[in-house]
């Protein structure tokens, strides 16, 4: 041992005395001892042996899979699914960076589980249970693991479950779909999260419609009518309620194309409907009384502008009212990004919808430009104005 | 109680996955049993794959449902096989979810059937058969022994 040598070496020089360099070598001693244990990697060939028997197994698996019972196939699963979550609680304290990614390799394995199942047994009549399923486990992951990773993978299989969903669910799978929405809504305060379960919220309300077979194109509106209750239960100001004002541009949007396609079956909507609705949309301003979402009781002009049906009526109302959107946003000193994404979409739809047949293509992109040089030529000398009587 | 709550989502999904292969089972031990007649476009080749592709005669005709989704139950006939007893839009309890177009009846669960190993050589060469059929009450079906017709 060369640190036994060392310190003999230096108490034959005097620089040491006895207890002194016993105590050294102790100490070095049980470093050493501790840094081995605690070193200890298994030898390259080992690695190596382990991968390449990993990947015969896999593939001895595969080559197999005919041929293994079915509850053995569900099994094998299962354990590689419960296995990550071991592992998971196993790496939490001391690699805590690894533990979001083998939960999520945990819940794919669940929904890999799944797809064994319903393919060995045949189950595609119980597709859409399973898509509400998946995405109340999601739900469960985001609410119990809190990483907003979980958020995402949640608003993914809402976005499934409610695609699925338009045919063929009944009554009790409507209501199971809204209790878990709910709790997700309830339980994550985050804006990110009230966000996508408030647009599954509407996706509920949309594929109820379907189920009662609503007749008549208003049931998008009465469901943003009806989502207006969560305003009265959620007072506090927060960002997902953007969510109306989004869900309100794209259906004026909506709107505006429907009436001037005239292929589609078009039946005018009945005058007590149109009444009913338009009171409804105003009455939901005038009980919570919040100025930014003023703009979506606006849409209560969309029932009666059905009733004309070449659309100019409609779009001359979006028209002045995506306009008056920008001027206010402007004058309240708000942010001006989303109010003029929402005019320059709703120029595109208008061109398109009338002038895209009478219009050659060069001239459609110059009246364009001109308008859009000219709102941001307006915009521009609005501020510099402005800096000027602030400075 | 947090250790015991991290654990709550992977025995949650394992009860999930359980519950549906008891579901699978339990087809069969309080479904009931209809016999269909079922033929293929062309006689069983196991090269070709473990699966035989079945259409059945009682399917076919007009039903008096929009078409899209629709739910089917039913009920023995006087010759011993299936008849359509209810066909209807909305789910109903014991309906099973079937497809409704070009005045055909479409239930995919039925459309076609995985033959065992020590079925193949009864089946093989063969193209009309008569099915045993499972029906749930929850609307699970499960086809079993599937035999040629002499």
């Amino acid at each position: 041992m060369s640190i036994d040598k060392k310190v003999r070496e230096w108490q034959e020089a005097g620089l040491l005395d006895e207890a002194t360099g016993k105590r050294l070598v102790d100490y070095e001693h049980t470093q050493r001892a501790a840094s081995e244990r605690h070193d200890h990697k298994p030898p390259v060939l080992v690695i190596v042996g382990s991968i390449l028997l990993a990947l015969s197994l896999f593939s001895f698996v595969a080559a197999n899979w005919q041929a293994i019972p079915d509850l053995l196939k569900i099994g094998l699963f299962l354990i590689f699914m419960v296995g990550f979550y071991v592992f998971a609680e196993r790496v939490r304290l001391k690699t805590p960076r690894y533990v979001t990614l083998l939960r999520v390799l945990g819940f794919v394995f669940f929904v890999a589980t799944m797809a064994v199942i319903f393919t060995t047994y045949n189950l595609s009549g119980q597709l859409t249970f399973l898509f509400w399923i998946l995405f109340t486990m999601a739900v469960l992951h985001r609410i119990m693991y809190e990483h907003v990773i979980f958020s995402i993978i949640s608003a993914i299989t809402a976005f499934m479950a409610v695609t699925n969903s338009f045919e063929g669910i009944g009554l009790t799978l409507i209501g199971f779909a809204l209790v878990v929405t709910w709790v997700w809504f309830h339980f994550v305060e985050e804006s990110l999260d009230r966000t996508f379960a408030w647009l599954t919220f509407y996706g509920i309300l949309n594929i109820f419609g379907q189920y009662v077979d609503y007749e008549g194109r208003l049931w998008p509106l009465w469901s943003l009518v009806i989502l207006h209750a969560l305003l009265l239960i959620y007072r506090k100001r927060a960002a997902w309620q953007a969510a109306y004002l989004f869900v309100a541009a794209v259906l004026s949007i909506g709107y505006l194309v429907n009436v001037t396609e005239s292929w589609l079956s078009q039946r005018p909507p009945s005058i007590l409907e149109a009444t009913l609705l338009s009171i409804a949309l105003v009455a939901v301003y005038l009980i919570h009384r919040r100025n930014d979402l003023l703009w979506v009781s606006l849409l209560a002009v969309i029932p009666f502008a059905l009733f004309e049906d070449s659309g100019v009526l409609l779009a001359v109302l979006i028209e002045v009212i995506a306009l008056a959107y920008l001027v206010r946003q402007d004058m309240m000193r708000q942010p001006t990004i989303f109010a003029f994404i929402y005019f320059l979409v709703v120029q595109m739809t208008i061109y398109f919808i009338y002038v895209w047949d009478r219009l050659d293509i060069s001239l459609f992109f110059l009246i364009g430009a001109l308008i859009v040089f000219a709102l941001s030529l307006g915009l521009w000398w609005r501020n510099r104005t402005r800096r000027d009587v602030t400075t | 109680m947090k250790r015991l709550s991290t654990w709550v989502i992977p025995a949650v999904q394992v009860m999930i996955a359980v519950l549906f292969v008891i579901l699978v089972f339990a087809i069969s031990w309080v479904g009931e049993t209809y016999t269909f007649k079922g033929t293929s476009y062309e006689p069983y080749d196991p090269y070709f794959g473990d699966s035989i592709y079945l259409e059945y005669d009682e399917f076919e005709g007009r039903q008096n449902v929009e078409t899209g989704t629709v739910y089917v139950s039913f009920e023995q006939g006087e010759d011993g096989f299936a008849v359509i007893d209810r066909v209807e839009s909305k789910p109903f309890f014991g309906g099973v979810r079937a497809n409704y177009y070009d005045r055909n009846l479409y239930i995919e669960e039925m459309g076609s059937y995985r033959v065992p190993q020590d079925e193949v050589d009864r089946v093989e060469g063969e193209k009309s058969f008569t099915v045993q059929v499972d029906v749930a009450p929850w609307g699970m079906l499960r086809l079993h022994d599937l035999k040629p017709i002499e």
